[in-house]
């Protein structure tokens, strides 16, 4: 007994920091994935869906429409939300994503709400997450270069 | 004065006035613990004062703890932080002649500061030849550079290379450390040199 | 009780709470999920190619185009004045001394958009500060810069300086990529080594 109690400081020291740390851990607003994960997903294109994948879909599923609010509400999907992007985070959007069943599927008119959405998701540890895409792989350049022998670095800079 | 992320927003006058005084601060704490005494070093070798193992490793270790916890609040990025390449072969031959210098010396650059700053004549000697070593290494660096750079092993981290996370390295080190400390202590009333430690 | 024995109970119980801390901040963003998605909601991060097109012609020092395609992709084209980082190693060390100088901005672009915003979003997440995309990706700079011609029987000085940048940003793509393999290769190296971390630190 008289050993826990010189051992007193030491005691509260240690659990003070417990508590701030299930704090810290308790902030929803904290990224808590490794930024490694996103890179992967995206690298091995596991969350891109096209069109005629979700046509095929069995399993329950919600698409996650992140308009920028000017097309009538989600005249293309069934079962779909409208969230707008600046607003993905807000409480009440949070709930929808949390109680979600099954795959969450985000779709927008622009790829670059859908990108950033994606990762900003993913590293706030949403599984089952995937981006609608209208092409199988958006990343394929579409022009071939002709390399233009007669072209001279030398010649020009003379 | 990274990677205190805050303060990196500080103009440079600043960093180098913060860098000064810790400076200071560094100086005055190894010259109150002993260190300017050439002894507490040599001690450390034959085993009659191990201060300086306990008081470097308890720095790093607080430090190390100290860092990933801020870093876990959010108040420190650690990406700041510079690691150093590692050169092997460097690494283990500088490591070796510096080692052995601090012994024949009695003291380490930072130490020898501090005594040189209290006027302490062998100080002063070791210094020179610090000095005089640095020179003779950059004038003789072409000869010895394609050793120097060998086996370079890039910018490792040894939690990486365990492949364990930062923190449960940081508790491997801990209790390394305090092993350490508990065979420190047993060695020090083995080779116990009343006649040494008693003027310190 | 021996403070020495305090002291290392002390740091033992520190050490145990590191070993079990539920995430590890070093891996993960800096940013907090709503500050990030207000910058990325935003819309002030990205250029058009006629704007990119323009900074490379200038050779603007103040910006760093960023390839994120595989380095196969890179050697075929790029655009002149950029360094590629594959986007799968976007979290080398490596590349730390060019994500982290604040006032450089940094300009990502992959064959579309979803690449170039991927690692905007992570570079951004990750603290780095001055994060671009080049709208429309390189499939966009083929469209506009290398293939458009002007079309009509009178020409507006504006419409005149957007024809001539394109030109000028073509005829420097063309030069560049021309190249032969092994000049290219060589110059790429070059640019790639001057892009990594200087050494520096405490010795």
């Amino acid at each position: 007994m008289s050993q826990i109690k010189s051992l007193r400081i030491v005691i509260l020291i240690v659990g003070v920091l417990l508590v701030l740390v299930f704090i810290r851990n308790s902030d929803q607003n904290v990224f808590k994935e490794k930024a490694k994960t996103a890179i992967e997903a995206a690298w091995n294109k596991s969350n891109l869906l096209t069109f005629d994948q979700l046509k095929k879909y069995t399993t329950p599923y919600l698409i996650i429409d992140i308009g920028d609010g000017k097309r009538p509400d989600s005249l293309l999907f069934q079962r779909a939300v409208k969230i707008t992007f600046s607003q993905l985070l807000d409480k009440a959007n949070r709930k929808v994503l949390d109680e979600a069943n099954g795959e969450l599927i985000l779709f927008a008119d622009d790829v670059a709400s859908a990108s950033r959405a994606w990762v900003i998701l993913n590293q706030l540890g949403y599984k089952n997450l995937r981006i609608l895409t209208l092409r199988s792989n958006p990343e394929e350049l579409n022009y071939k270069f002709q390399p233009d022998t007669t072209a001279r670095l030398e010649q020009d800079s003379l | 004065m990274g990677p205190l992320s805050i303060v990196s927003e500080f103009p440079e006058w600043l960093n180098l006035l913060i860098a000064f005084f810790i400076g200071i601060g560094f100086g005055f704490a190894l010259e109150q613990a002993g260190f300017s005494s050439s002894r507490r070093l040599a001690g450390m070798f034959y085993g009659y004062d191990t201060t300086v193992l306990k008081v470097f490793f308890t720095a790093a270790i607080v430090a190390l703890a100290g860092s990933q916890l801020l870093s876990f609040f959010g108040l420190l990025n650690l990406k700041l932080v510079f690691v150093n390449p590692y050169y092997a072969n460097s690494a283990i031959l500088g490591g070796i002649i510096m080692g052995a210098g601090f012994i024949m010396g009695g003291y380490c650059p930072g130490t020898g500061i501090s005594a040189m700053s209290i006027g302490k004549i062998d100080a002063m000697v070791f210094l020179l030849g610090g000095m005089l070593g640095a020179f003779l290494f950059m004038e003789t660096y072409p000869l010895i550079q394609s050793i120097a750079m060998e086996n370079y092993k890039g910018n490792m981290r040894i939690d990486e290379w365990l492949g364990v996370s930062p923190g449960v390295f940081t508790l491997l080190l801990i209790i390394a450390a305090v092993a350490m400390f508990w065979i420190a202590e047993l060695a020090e009333k083995k080779f116990s040199r009343p006649d040494i430690t008693s003027d310190i | 009780m021996n403070v020495r024995i305090k002291y290392s109970l002390l740091l033992l119980g520190v050490g145990t709470i590191l070993a079990f801390l539920p995430f590890h901040p070093s891996d993960s963003f800096l940013l907090k999920s709503d500050e990030l998605l207000s910058v990325a909601a935003s819309g002030e991060n990205s250029f058009t190619v006629d704007q990119v097109a323009r900074m490379v012609n200038r050779e603007d020092s103040t910006i760093q185009l960023i390839d994120l395609r595989e380095a196969s992709q890179f050697k075929e084209c790029n655009i002149p004045g950029s360094i590629n980082i594959p986007f799968s190693d976007l979290l080398n060390p490596m590349w730390e001394g060019t994500f982290n100088q604040r006032n450089l901005r940094k300009i990502f672009y992959g064959n579309g958009d979803q690449t170039a915003n991927y690692a905007w979003a992570i570079a951004t997440g990750l603290g780095y500060k001055n994060n671009y995309i080049m709208k429309g990706g390189l499939n966009e700079w083929f469209k506009t810069v290398m293939l458009s011609r002007f079309e009509g029987e009178k020409i507006s000085p504006a419409e005149n300086a957007l024809y001539e940048t394109r030109f000028n940003a073509r005829k420097a793509f063309k030069q560049i990529n021309s190249l032969p393999d092994s000049l290219k290769s060589r110059y790429f190296k070059a640019k790639n080594i001057k892009q990594m971390k200087l050494d520096g630190g405490c010795q």
